[in-house]
């Protein structure tokens, strides 16, 4: 069982990765560049991201996650320091119990943050071999994709494989812009993002950049989850700072929303923003934040298929 | 004969090459009840939605091949999507979901209205030809020439079936 999972996790992670370099394999297709030689030339650069991954970023989450109790225990003293200027206008045990909650609150979600990324730092560690072999089923999914896409449409009888591979055509038209428009727009908040706190000179740049970009996967909710940790750590220095974080990245939200998005997706997800809050509630729900993730790609695909049978079947 | 959506997505390329889109959505001229052209979404940073007319398209297939691009506002059929078609008594038809048109002259001939998915699925999708049909501001009007000729898209086997409309 665990095997099926595992390769199964392997599969779905490099139809993702070689799925969103499709369009610049196709940039380099167009400019006369051999299949075989852009595929190696994506997955190379995919690689050497990854490496430098783990040897710049990694380690220095590491660092920055050992500064993390210094950072913590600074937040407990500045809502102490709230506190205490709160007291003299109530003294009520109300206010003293909602701070009370605030720092276990805070002390908690870090907590569980920090076991998560270390019980997943220690499953890649589990199945590192596995990873390793990622880029090789991504490159031949690059190039060999009709292929392999052909050899899969055969598991279906032959009545019903015409029809399919109509609406697999659209899905793969809505699907493959909607996934590499995400990456786009991540790798650009991330570092707009980087750009910010390193200008205003703010704790684990790093770790909140790749944070506040991974979030942005997710509409309307991800940027606040993705904004609230930046703002807590400003207000580490001072309120004003903090103040500056939420305005930055509040414009970073507004450019990313009105001009980036609107040209990078190309309006092609045309969904409601009723039916997008309906799916993330229920993605939620299924599949908490693997699932917020994921609701809107799946979303899409049901909607293209309702679409496409909507259009065939009369 | 196509129906809007055969356009769906459909890669725009120049002449030369170059990509300048997709198709979002047909425009119309309901006055001339034609097809003028194709709203796209350009890759262009700058232009936000520029349109491709008639004239200007060479071919298409898996992508269209156009000569040029232009600018400027027109009807586009998201605006005439969804909307309630009634008759001369004030009953209402059903909403309008797609336009029929053909392959060479982009003419409209009929308009494609849903009458709710059960509707649908137990009596069809009833065609209203386009010269039958006027365009108000919320509502479109239907007025019947021949009440014994009833034209009808009724739901049909797809799975082994091959050609059909588009």
């Amino acid at each position: 069982m665990a095997a099926i999972k595992e390769l199964t996790f392997l599969l779905i992670i490099s139809f993702i990765i070689s799925y969103s370099m499709k369009p610049i394999l196709n940039i380099l297709l167009n400019l006369g560049v051999n299949k075989k030689i852009s595929s190696v030339l994506i997955i190379s650069i995919i690689i050497l991201l990854l490496v430098s991954c783990i040897t710049l970023i990694i380690p220095s989450i590491l660092k920055e996650s050992v500064s993390f109790q210094r950072g913590i225990n600074d937040l407990e003293t500045l809502i102490d320091s709230l506190y205490m200027k709160l007291k003299p206008i109530s003294e009520n045990k109300a206010i003293y119990t909602a701070l009370n909650n605030i720092n276990d609150k805070i002390n908690g979600t870090v907590v569980n943050l920090m076991e998560s990324i270390f019980q997943f730092t220690m499953n890649i560690g589990g199945f590192l071999i596995s990873i390793a072999v990622i880029p090789i089923i991504s490159y031949y999914f690059l190039v060999d994709g009709q292929i392999i896409g052909n050899k899969f449409f055969n598991v279906f009888p032959v009545k019903c494989r015409k029809l399919i591979k109509r609406i697999w055509v659209d899905i793969d038209r809505v699907l493959g812009k909607y996934i590499a428009s995400q990456f786009y727009l991540c790798l650009i908040i991330g570092v707009l993002t980087f750009i910010v706190l390193m200008l205003l000179k703010i704790q684990f740049p790093i770790f909140l950049s790749l944070l506040n970009a991974f979030m942005n996967i997710i509409p309307y909710f991800g940027p606040i989850f993705g904004a609230i940790p930046c703002v807590l750590t400003a207000m580490l220095i001072s309120p004003k700072i903090a103040l500056w974080t939420a305005f930055w990245l509040y414009l970073i939200q507004q450019m990313e929303g009105n001009i980036l998005s609107p040209k990078i997706t190309g309006d092609s997800i045309n969904m409601h923003p009723l039916v997008v809050i309906i799916l993330l509630i229920i993605g939620g729900k299924i599949g908490g934040f693997c699932g917020m993730i994921l609701a809107i790609p799946i979303g899409v695909i049901l909607f293209v298929i309702y679409e496409d049978i909507n259009y065939y079947i009369f | 004969m196509f129906r809007s959506r055969y356009f769906y997505l459909m890669e725009v390329v120049f002449i030369r090459g170059k990509r300048a889109g997709f198709i979002k959505e047909p425009l119309i001229n309901f006055h001339k009840r034609e097809i003028i052209g194709f709203k796209i979404s350009s890759y262009d940073f700058i232009q936000k939605s520029i349109n491709v007319m008639k004239e200007d398209i060479i071919s298409f297939e898996e992508n269209m091949v156009v000569k040029n691009t232009s600018g400027g506002e027109h009807l586009s059929f998201k605006e005439l999507h969804g909307m309630d078609i009634i008759d001369i008594s004030g009953n209402m038809v059903g909403m309008l979901e797609d336009v029929l048109f053909f392959e060479n002259s982009f003419k409209i001939v009929a308009v494609i209205v849903s009458s709710g998915l059960i509707n649908n699925f137990l009596h069809g999708k009833r065609i209203l030809l386009i010269e039958e049909l006027l365009l108000g501001d919320r509502n479109i009007l239907w007025v019947k020439n021949n009440e014994n000729i009833k034209f009808a898209s009724m739901p049909h086997k797809v799975i082994g079936k091959e050609g059909g409309c588009h």
